[in-house]
């Protein structure tokens, strides 16, 4: 067991990698009586492509499978449901699939390593049949139906879609209503053997309990269970080109009011720098340039130019040989055309000041200590930092402390809006 | 749980003290009476004050403050029942892992956004006047594009009686445009005038000098002693249910029923309601699991209630062509409850989940706030009686306010 220590804010995050590969993370919070565990899986949205475990042929999966996989794996073969299982303690139960991950959490205050045990049990312990995938595909289509409606998750999934050309965020988390419908047991089988292998999943917890306790246990939970050592997951490696895929395009939903996204796609390599490092940094400019404390989103607003403050969003995607940085800057306009004139022109006169260097850092050191406060706010940084970094270690969290001034002004340097995707999403009566 | 209260002049504060959070919460707390056109000037006033003060007269400098102070959070928000409650809620890094004298400025500065507000000639600001109206405006337009929203307004502004939850959903947006910075001023010294004030505080406060701030500050105000009273409602009309149906290009459907519970006891709105609610519409209860599971008709199906107005509602998101027999179904289930087919498992996860949500009270700070409001101005049990009560709770209790439903809004959004 490793102990890394996040002198900063007090706190000890305990780690073991196991013998199958699964990497463990423990906080212990002796004084809260909530116990809170996420165990996940690096298999997403985006993973539709790939060889199955102990076959030779690369295979493409429908849209919307790993999702479906989450949704199935709470079906087991016992007459205890596992819902039921977790409702007779009290304790709350959910999942979540993203673009890249799905992942199973519970939290409880009570019988916690019993719940545990039960929790990893039936996540290794997949039982499809063709009853009951027939039986979820009505209530996964209905979810699938409730996203179509929201405007804001298609907006930000067609923003992704416009500036990525081979990364398959053309298609949905959800997946389509067709891909729904077509999928088999045999093809949840194929993924569940490929991405859940303890190699590929992480798993987090924060507890009351005695740490070394709880690794006992999940070893001899882990021991039981037979995994080959000669995993090896392949997936199709994607060629992105550096140029975005649609630079420009309207679209028209059910909306009231008209939003504008301006994205910008930059190769992270130009920057030359540590990428955790990097994403605070393009946080500290984009803010003080863009946000609501910046006077040119003020200006913008007393005009009308633009109806609400602008926000923005910093994303890394790794392709099989470069990793890109996708900007996207978000408002809504009823000026558009103006408003992406002002915005073009403020992009290439980006400014910052040491006094906002100062205050920010400020800020961002006293996010952590906002974080560290609950059991969930712990959970969040280990999940985070993780997503992140694939790992969690205090030179992640550090490094919020090592910021400099400088280094914020190299990289404002570099940015440049030369290559650019705007999307509009416009009322359907306006068509 | 063990709180203290202090009394300053008129005002009642409270105190809870634990060490085991790097923050503190203040919440202050202006009650008041309130009609129907209050609604959306206290909208409008709490976005007006959030967005400047005098010192700080607009939002880059707000947002300057912000970060000079190490980050605070605001949420100022208006709980209506049959009185208004006004909340300005406010959470603060302690001192101990900031700088000293951050707790007292901490303070300053809370009282600055309620007592010390951008004002000119005896109006609000204009500009940021005029930018909160419009932000509100868009807000509302961008909420009324959630289709859950809009069964929401077009549900509850429907419901046979006058409740808090019927006319706040009634509010005519555009109404908005007859206030402006002079009569917004006017309410909001009328607001002040007339209100009493009770003070909310949790978290490592060392409690002299947090009152001793307090009557530094709140020695140049002077507010009413609070004489009005909560009162929950007790419906007693039996309705006849109001059917409505409206079309809009959404790709899915979405049915909503809202009941009256008739003649509720005290007992049954502290202690029966809430696990009537968990049984009938909860996660893997009796809509789950016969509307989601069994019969695969939606992605989410859930009832919601509320104590203070004895009503409950039931939402689900459906394709049209299912309406019938989701109906019948949903039917099916209360019928049960009102026959007592319910198990003694459906009672036991019920309990058990209200139980373990009582039990998490003191692991966050909001949840810890929220109970010493509860307990010391909604005058309900501490978390310790009230999970007593839980437990007495018998299936014979459910059945007979199963029996006291009744039906009053029927609404379904048919979508495409």
């Amino acid at each position: 067991m490793r102990v890394i220590n996040l002198k900063k804010v007090k706190e000890k995050i305990f780690y073991e990698k196991l013998e199958n590969g699964l990497d463990v993370y423990i906080v212990k919070k002796e004084n809260f009586k909530t116990n809170s565990v996420r165990f996940f899986t690096n298999f997403g949205g985006l993973d539709l492509e790939f060889i199955p475990n102990k076959e030779k042929e690369m295979v493409k999966m429908p849209s919307g499978i790993a999702h479906f996989l989450e949704h199935k794996l709470f079906e087991t073969n016992s007459r205890v449901k596992v819902d039921e299982f977790f409702q007779k303690n009290g304790s709350y139960i959910n999942a979540f699939t993203n673009y890249k991950k799905t992942c199973y959490h519970f939290k409880c205050n009570k019988n916690f390593k019993e719940q545990l045990i039960y929790f990893l049990d039936f996540i290794q312990t997949p039982y499809f049949t063709d009853k009951n995938v027939k039986k979820e595909k009505g209530i996964i289509k209905q979810e699938a139906l409730m996203t179509l409606d929201d405007p804001d998750r298609k907006f930000y999934q067609k923003m992704f879609e416009n500036v990525f050309n081979n990364l398959n965020y053309d298609k949905t988390v959800v997946g389509s209503l067709e891909d729904i419908e077509s999928i088999t047991k045999e093809d949840l089988y194929k993924c569940y053997n490929t991405f859940y292998h303890p190699k590929n999943m992480c798993l987090l917890i924060v507890t009351n309990q005695d740490e070394k306790e709880i690794f006992d246990i999940i070893k001899d939970n882990q021991s039981k269970k037979d995994y080959s050592k000669k995993y090896k997951l392949i997936k199709k490696e994607y060629v992105e080109n550096d140029e975005v895929s649609k630079p420009y395009e309207i679209i028209y939903e059910n909306v009231k009011e008209n939003r504008v996204c301006y994205s910008i796609k930059i190769d992270s390599s130009i920057f030359n720098m540590d990428r955790e490092k990097l994403d605070f940094y393009l946080d500290f400019i984009l803010f003080s340039n863009l946000s609501n404390y910046s006077k040119f989103n003020l200006d913008l607003k007393k005009k009308k130019i633009i109806n609400k403050n602008i926000t923005y969003s910093v994303s890394f995607n790794k392709t099989s040989h470069k990793e890109y940085i996708m900007i996207s800057i978000l408002s809504v306009s009823d000026n558009i055309d103006k408003y992406i004139k002002l915005l073009e022109k403020k992009l290439n006169n980006l400014t910052f000041s040491k006094e906002d260097f100062i205050l920010i850092k400020k800020s961002i050191i006293s996010d952590s200590l906002y974080m560290f406060n609950s059991v969930d706010g712990i959970m969040n940084y280990l999940y985070n930092d993780y997503m992140f970094n694939k790992k969690i270690s205090s030179k992640s969290f550090d490094k919020a402390f090592e910021l400099s001034y400088e280094e914020t002004i190299k990289v404002l340097n570099k940015i440049s809006n030369k290559n650019k995707s705007i999307l509009i999403m416009k009322p359907k009566k306006d068509k | 749980m063990e709180y203290k209260k202090y009394v300053i002049d008129n005002v009642e504060i409270y105190t809870y003290k634990t060490d085991k959070f790097k923050t503190i919460k203040i919440n202050m707390m202006f009650i008041n009476e309130y009609s129907s056109e209050d609604i959306l000037y206290n909208n409008l006033l709490n976005k007006v004050l959030y967005k400047s003060t005098k010192t700080c007269n607009d939002e880059i400098k707000m947002n300057k403050k912000y970060m000079e102070l190490y980050s605070p959070g605001l949420r100022i928000f208006d709980m209506y029942k049959n009185i208004s409650e006004k909340n300005f809620q406010y959470t603060f890094l302690n001192e101990k892992y900031t700088e000293k004298e951050q707790n007292k400025n901490n303070i300053d500065f809370l009282f600055d956004i309620i007592f010390n507000p951008n004002i000119k000639n005896k109006k609000f600001e204009k500009n940021n006047f005029l930018l909160c109206k419009n932000d509100l405006k868009i807000n509302y337009n961008l909420a009324l594009e959630n289709p859950n929203f809009l069964v929401d307004i077009n549900s509850f502004s429907n419901i046979s009686e006058d409740l808090p939850s019927k006319i706040l959903m009634s509010t005519d947006i555009k109404k908005l445009d007859d206030i402006n910075e002079k009569n917004l001023y006017n309410y909001y010294i009328n607001f002040l005038n007339t209100s009493s004030l009770k003070i909310f505080i949790v978290g490592d406060i060392n409690e002299k000098q947090i009152i001793n701030i307090l009557k530094d500050k709140l020695k140049n105000f002077k507010f009413k002693n609070n004489d009005l009273e909560i009162q929950e409602y007790t419906l007693i009309n039996k309705s006849i249910t109001n059917e409505i149906r409206m079309h809009k290009d959404f790709n899915q459907s979405i049915l909503k029923l809202i009941y009256k519970v008739l003649n509720i006891t005290d007992y049954e709105r502290k202690y029966v309601f809430p696990l009537f609610n968990i049984i009938l519409g909860g996660n893997n209860f009796k809509l789950y699991k016969n509307v989601r599971e069994k019969n695969s008709l939606s992605y989410y199906i859930y009832s919601r209630y509320n104590k203070f107005e004895s009503i409950f509602s039931i939402e689900c998101g459906i394709k049209k062509e299912n309406y019938n027999k989701t109906l019948s179904i949903i039917y099916k289930q209360l019928k049960n409850m009102q026959e007592s087919i319910i198990s003694n498992k459906e009672l036991r996860n019920a309990k058990e989940l209200i139980i373990a949500s009582e039990n998490n009270i003191y692991d966050n700070l909001n949840s810890i706030l929220s109970e010493l409001i509860n307990v010391s101005h909604l005058k309900t049990d501490d978390n310790e009686e009230y999970i007593k009560k839980i437990k007495s709770v018998k299936i014979s209790d459910i059945v007979n306010l199963a029996n006291k439903i009744n039906l009053d809004v029927l609404f379904f959004l048919e979508g495409n």
